[in-house]
């Protein structure tokens, strides 16, 4: 379990543990940062919804050719980058990742009750991310398939929210 | 020998295929897939599966509301949770409505055939 920091240590513990039990796959997660309220998309987001007594929002985006990558190696098949089950396993992972992450941190934080909504997909090139008092921070998970940026946002601030 | 048949309600077409793929054509056969917990109660109605595998996290109804209006209709249904939370908030709500298999996301396709072939054996 990660020790001390924001809320954003479980999603890194949780991305480096699933790319690893679903792909295979190593990577290195980099320091956590304030993310911009708009930034530049990497061509595919997936936008995964946190209810309960915190409310906020988990993205994870990607490049397409990273994500055809990836689907290839968690689905074990060979898939183009007009598939659309592309961009269903990549809704899936980020849905276990995010769910890995709200695991951990129900199981630290007893009484958060922290739920999540289904994952939605984007397709673009720039996202803006606009919510009263959001405040998100970001982390770039290097991995051999490509770079892919996560950002978490809670409302009322503080993504560490402890 | 006769196939276990299996209802999936989960709105991820990713698990419809994981699950596809993990259960043998030969002892089973997956006779409905249903994308939110409002199909899944139709669905059950309908088709009377050995098995239902439920995940949680869904539009429409959610998945612990789903097994809870089903095992009300019929006490004797065998429901596995299959989610990507595991945290012991939601098991123990599982567990208060009778369920006790639950599995965490993402699964082997062995534990998946475990799970089912368990539940079955269980009156």
């Amino acid at each position: 379990m990660p020790g001390s920091g924001s809320y954003t240590e479980f999603f890194g513990a949780a991305l480096k543990e699933n790319l690893a039990e679903m792909a295979g796959l190593d990577c290195i997660v980099g320091e956590t940062r304030p993310q911009q309220e708009t930034f530049s998309s990497k061509g595919l987001a997936v936008i995964v919804g946190i209810t309960g007594k915190r409310q906020g929002l988990v993205v994870l985006d990607i490049g397409k050719e990273s994500a055809r990558r990836l689907c290839e190696l968690i689905d074990g098949e060979s898939y183009s980058l007009e598939d659309e089950f592309v961009l269903h396993t990549l809704a899936e992972f980020v849905n276990i990742v995010t769910g890995h992450a709200v695991t951990l941190i129900n199981d630290a934080h007893k009484g958060l009750h922290l739920e999540m909504t289904p994952p939605s997909l984007f397709l673009g090139s720039e996202l803006k991310i606009t919510g009263y008092k959001i405040k998100t921070e970001v982390f770039e998970a290097d991995t051999p398939v490509g770079k892919m940026t996560v950002t978490i946002g809670f409302k009322g601030g503080r993504s560490g929210g402890r | 020998m006769k196939k276990i048949r299996v209802l999936v309600v989960d709105d991820a077409p990713f698990t419809h295929r994981a699950i596809a793929k993990a259960l043998p054509g030969d002892f089973f056969e997956i006779c409905g897939v249903a994308k939110n917990g409002r199909e899944g109660i139709k669905m059950y109605a309908e088709l009377a599966p050995d098995v239902v595998t439920m995940d949680v996290t869904m539009p429409v109804l959610d998945g612990l509301a789903a097994a809870r209006e089903i095992l009300t209709a019929d006490a004797s249904a065998k429901i596995i949770m299959l989610t990507a939370r595991g945290d012991e908030e939601l098991v123990a709500a599982a567990k208060n409505l009778g369920i006790d298999v639950f599995l965490q996301k993402p699964f082997k396709p062995g534990q998946l055939v475990t799970a089912i072939q368990k539940i079955c054996r269980k009156e």
